[in-house]
């Protein structure tokens, strides 16, 4: 089989609880390199979490997650789970990019700080290299001329954007939306769906979580349905709104129409 | 009641050699502490929040028992008390020149550590103040524990920090008068003395009192201008240096300058 049919993201009967919660039962999914994967579905029903999962921002407790050939968080030693030292967690986060709801852009810098923050400290890129990268990436999302506001005087819209930026400075393969534009006003949602939707097309692999129906309808490769902690429905977008809908989407979609 | 004015404005206008080098012992006093007092602060701030219950215990040990004793009975117990009991004697040094008293050393020891548990306390919480998707975000990018620390938590908790701080530090400015009982040739120690011979105590007393109110009102530019520079990121005006946070708050002032956005 060819390399590039490999999938970026292979996820094995993920599990999680907290506490007593068990809020991942066995999810299956997988992402080809170069693919956009939307997850949908009703609040609590884990989606967040398993994005989550994947960067290690929430450790899961069975199953397996591989990017690439990395196993997050663990060593696979004779089929048990051994959690890997943080230094070796740290380093597996920076092939794999983060947009989150709230932004979460460092309010203490501005645009341009938190673009090159982590080029320069992490990556140990030099400050010139550093920001003439991250002025083509605010070009590249229309904020070139934001790169010296701070945070605070931005729309959201402007901001997640920016967060984008941020993310994509320390070259992904792979990025990770966890409802990008749910914080946002119906104007500036366009601004940046446009952004994603560019970068989709650019051939980034991506996992969105999202509210939007119309936008994963569009961008994605593949559309996963999750309730109640595990994955009930997956296709491709075609077959996922169109033709005959699963009864389980078709309850889920009437209910948010 | 009589007012000796010329006396009085004598003390003002020619403190004389005494009266300056006491007061470079109240400023050197309050800052040597203070900066001690803000490291055993972030330190034990830190601790607090560990993981490791043996060590946020110590810390919290640290700061409840400090924050039981008087300033007072701590420059005492340093100075004379540990030589009591012949655990430890402060003695005179010399460092380049400039020859240090034991009274100073244990001063300084001593408001450090009672700062230290005030400032723990600050510190604890301006770091719980930053935001959990701060840290996040500062994982998404991949840096590590220290990283994140120092260019993201520290950065964010200070602009927490130091209003309480200046606040402290205020207060510390005026404590360094209660070095005298040990003996400490500060400025409100040379005015008890002077007052012994002189006899002019009504005068002495308010003169000492506008050299202490000169100093809050230094402190309170300073931690003013300070503050304006923190909080660049929330200003209309542009403060991207020291200057430009000078002429921000001299225009603006430091409560005004632009809305506070949430």
């Amino acid at each position: 089989m060819p390399g590039a049919s490999k999938p970026l993201v292979r996820a094995e009967n993920v599990e999680k609880w907290f506490g007593a919660n068990h809020v991942l039962r066995g999810v299956t999914l997988s992402v080809p390199r170069g693919e956009v994967l939307s997850i949908i579905g009703p609040s609590g029903s884990g989606k967040s979490t398993f994005l989550r999962c994947i960067n290690q921002l929430e450790t899961y407790q069975s199953g397996r997650i591989y990017v690439d050939d990395d196993l997050i968080g663990y060593e696979d030693k004779g089929g048990k789970l051994h959690p890997l030292k943080n230094e070796q967690i740290v380093a597996q986060r920076r092939r794999i990019g983060m947009v989150f709801q709230q932004f979460n852009l460092f309010w203490h810098m501005t645009v341009l700080e938190n673009i090159i923050e982590a080029p320069i400290m992490v990556l140990g890129q030099l400050r010139q290299e550093a920001v003439r990268r991250a002025m083509e990436l605010l070009e590249r999302v229309g904020l070139a001329e934001k790169a010296d506001a701070y945070p605070q005087k931005l729309s959201g819209g402007q901001q997640q954007r920016a967060a984008i930026a941020r993310a994509l400075a320390m070259n992904p393969e792979l990025m990770l939306f966890d409802e990008p534009t749910s914080a946002l006003d119906p104007e500036t949602t366009g601004e940046v769906l446009k952004v994603m939707a560019e970068l989709a097309r650019s051939g980034m692999t991506m996992v969105i979580v999202t509210h939007e129906m119309a936008f994963a309808r569009q961008v994605s490769n593949t559309v996963a349905l999750m309730e109640n902690g595990s994955v009930t429905c997956e296709a491709p977008p075609g077959a996922f709104f169109d033709d005959q809908p699963h009864p389980r989407l078709r309850a889920f979609l009437s209910r948010i129409h | 009641m009589s007012f000796d004015w010329p006396f009085f404005w004598g003390r003002l206008v020619n403190p004389g050699d005494a009266y300056i080098t006491a007061l470079g012992r109240t400023i050197v006093m309050a800052i040597l502490a203070m900066a001690l007092g803000v490291l055993i602060g972030v330190i034990v701030g830190f601790g607090r929040l560990s993981r490791f219950k043996l060590l946020s215990g110590a810390c919290a040990f640290y700061v409840w028992f400090v924050r039981g004793i008087p300033v007072l009975v701590l420059l005492v117990f340093f100075f004379s008390g540990l030589a009591a009991a012949g655990l430890f004697r402060f003695s005179d040094v010399t460092i380049l020149g400039f020859s240090i008293s034991a009274s100073f050393q244990a001063a300084v020891v001593a408001l450090a550590i009672h700062e230290g548990a005030y400032m723990a306390e600050i510190v604890r919480n301006g770091i719980q103040a930053v935001a959990r998707g701060q840290i996040e975000a500062a994982k998404s990018v991949g840096m590590g524990t220290w990283l994140l620390t120092r260019r993201i938590v520290l950065p964010q908790a200070t602009r927490v920090i130091v209003p309480p701080l200046g606040n402290d530090f205020n207060h510390m400015l005026k404590t360094t008068s209660l070095a005298s009982v040990i003996g400490v040739q500060e400025i409100f120690q040379l005015t008890e003395s002077m007052s012994a011979t002189t006899f002019r105590t009504f005068e002495l007393l308010i003169a000492v009192s506008l050299t202490y109110l000169t100093l809050t009102t230094v402190w309170n530019v300073v931690q003013g201008i300070i503050e304006t520079k923190l909080r660049a990121h929330e200003l209309d005006a542009s403060v991207r240096n020291w200057r430009e946070a000078v002429q921000v708050y001299f225009r603006t002032g430091a409560g005004s300058a632009g809305e506070r956005r949430s």
